[in-house]
């Protein structure tokens, strides 16, 4: 296998794929957003709360490739619990090295595996697929 | 057999390496094929020497590149054994054909409770103008249903043709299983009831002899770029029979023969389906991929492209895990093929990374990927340039792709 490869296909990629976090369908959820790419057919549900300003009970459910599918259950452990502000602070951290600016050394280290992927672009909508709907979400309920 | 080393030399981009450095193994032709020099230079040259528009030049090279367009028109009628010149529309591809006909013969042909036919198979272009048609029609679309081997069933297309149906459209070969479809019979079929046929021939031709004369098809749309010609061309082949009927598609310069502010006639045929200035650097690329293609010949290219598509087919069912979508007993140069928890674009992506061009996706037939319960495939695709060792490479690149997901 070549490096490049070894490195797109990162370990934490690879077992966020296999054995996906918080992959489940919570159909009382207050709120159930979908995660859609009409490019490739990958789509998601993301189940959660909110409690003020608090996402709880973070899930998700679907169907999608390893990079969109291990992307969404980092997303899940990631956020669950956290308030909207913490989430809007890491997703503007994690699209700033997705497009290629400097690391910055507050961006949990698990979305760094996601580095390879600056390198096919046709794949970074497949990372940020989750993360790009929530934001969505959270934008119009301003 | 074909002369492949000579064969590769007339294709440039055979020699790319990606950015790893990794030798390019195109296996996306379905997609788009590549461009022989011949058809390139001869793009070149055109622009290089006889560039002006056509039909309305006093200057000689206006004359040049009339000729040069019409000549092409006359190429392509015998190419694919047409009966008339003016029966061959220049359109900008298979999609643009077939919205041409939805259009225009489907405004003045069907009616409320007409019923139009199609497979299940069919690409988006050859569904949704049909879709949409009956949609403002108030008419209806039939699907003749695809088996677990993606194979239609003649008997149902027999059962599903009523004495509303106004129009049958079939795709000569799948995009996504590689099936070759019974075009002729269901022809046959169709006429017994006088109902005409449309053929979306986007994947059969320039990989195997068509001929619309013997396949008495009444439409037949096919696009340049999948044929080793430019982008931006196609042709739709309209029976005479249909062309008087039919009205124009679009309006504007070159369609017609007089024009005031409250009226126009319109030009002759097939002049007045083709408004404003055509692709006609497109129309001679064209004209030079047809002369690559009779350069080799079309039953050795078929029988070369079927041999090796048949070949990947048997190789790559070898892998375990690995399925094979759709096992049609006549395959043309497609195979469709996923792992049991890969998703397809993972499969392409690390393909990709080996210099191997591979298509993923639902190719643009979701209705099919729907009724199979599966999201997408991955598709390779063959053409008269590739050979066995390539297969053998993707064969082995498909084994590493497994050793990563275990």
């Amino acid at each position: 296998m070549s490096d490049n490869l070894k490195s797109l296909y990162h370990e934490v990629i690879l077992k966020h794929n296999s054995d996906p976090q918080n992959f489940k369908k919570r159909e009382d959820a207050k709120y159930i957003i979908e995660a859609y790419n009409p490019v490739c057919g990958d789509q998601f549900k993301l189940y959660f709360d909110l409690d003020g300003n608090t996402i709880s009970n973070l899930s998700f459910h679907g169907y999608g490739c390893a990079i969109s599918k291990s992307s969404a259950s980092i997303l899940t452990t990631l956020l669950n619990g956290k308030k909207v502000e913490e989430f809007i602070n890491i997703n503007d951290l994690f699209n700033n090295v997705l497009s290629g600016k400097p690391l910055n050394d507050k961006i949990p280290e698990e979305l760094l595996a996601f580095t390879p992927v600056i390198a096919h672009p046709g794949r970074i909508k497949c990372v940020t697929l989750g993360w790009d709907s929530l934001t969505e979400f959270l934008n119009s309920e301003k | 057999m074909l002369s492949l080393t000579q064969i590769r030399e007339d294709f440039p981009i055979l020699s790319r390496t990606n950015k790893s450095g990794e030798k390019l193994v195109y296996l996306d032709n379905a997609a788009t094929t590549q461009k022989p020099n011949q058809v390139i230079d001869t793009i070149s040259n055109f622009y290089k020497n006889h560039n002006s528009n056509i039909h309305r030049g006093i200057h000689f090279l206006g004359v040049e590149a009339t000729e040069l367009y019409e000549n092409t028109r006359k190429k392509v009628r015998d190419f694919i054994g047409a009966n008339h010149t003016e029966e061959i529309i220049f359109v900008r591809g298979t999609t643009e054909g077939i919205n041409l006909v939805a259009s225009s013969f489907g405004s003045s042909s069907i009616t409320v409770g007409d019923r139009i036919l199609i497979t299940g198979m069919e690409h988006h272009s050859n569904l949704i103008p049909w879709q949409q048609l009956a949609r403002q029609k108030k008419a209806h679309l039939d699907i003749i249903s695809v088996s677990s081997n993606g194979e239609i069933n003649i008997e149902e297309v027999s059962s599903k043709i009523t004495n509303d149906t106004k129009l049958v459209a079939i795709s000569h070969i799948s995009n996504s299983l590689g099936t070759i479809n019974p075009v002729e019979e269901v022809i046959q079929i169709a006429h017994r009831r006088g109902i005409p046929v449309l053929v979306d021939g986007a994947q059969a031709v320039g990989h195997q002899p068509v001929n619309v004369n013997s396949l008495d098809c009444d439409f037949y749309a096919f696009s340049g770029h999948k044929m080793f010609g430019p982008t931006g061309i196609g042709v739709l082949y309209v029976k005479e029979e249909y062309l008087s009927q039919m009205s124009p598609y679009q309006f504007g310069g070159e369609m017609i023969r007089s024009v005031t502010y409250e009226d126009a006639s319109f030009a002759d045929l097939p002049h007045r389906f083709e408004a404003g200035t055509p692709d006609i650097a497109g129309v001679v690329g064209l004209g030079a991929a047809i002369d690559y293609l009779h350069s080799i010949g079309l039953d050795k290219i078929k029988a070369y492209t079927e041999d090796l598509s048949l070949y990947m087919a048997k190789k790559l069912s070898t892998i375990e895990d690995l399925q094979i979508i759709g096992k049609p007993q006549f395959r043309g140069s497609i195979v469709s093929f996923n792992f049991d928890q890969i998703h397809p674009h993972d499969v392409a992506t690390i393909l990709d990374e080996k210099g191997i061009a591979i298509r993923a996706g639902h190719h643009c037939t979701m209705p099919l990927m729907q009724s199979m319960n599966i999201p997408g495939t991955s598709r390779a695709s063959v053409a008269f340039y590739n050979d066995k060792n390539e297969i053998d490479i993707l064969y082995e690149a498909l084994k590493a792709v497994k050793n990563i997901f275990n």
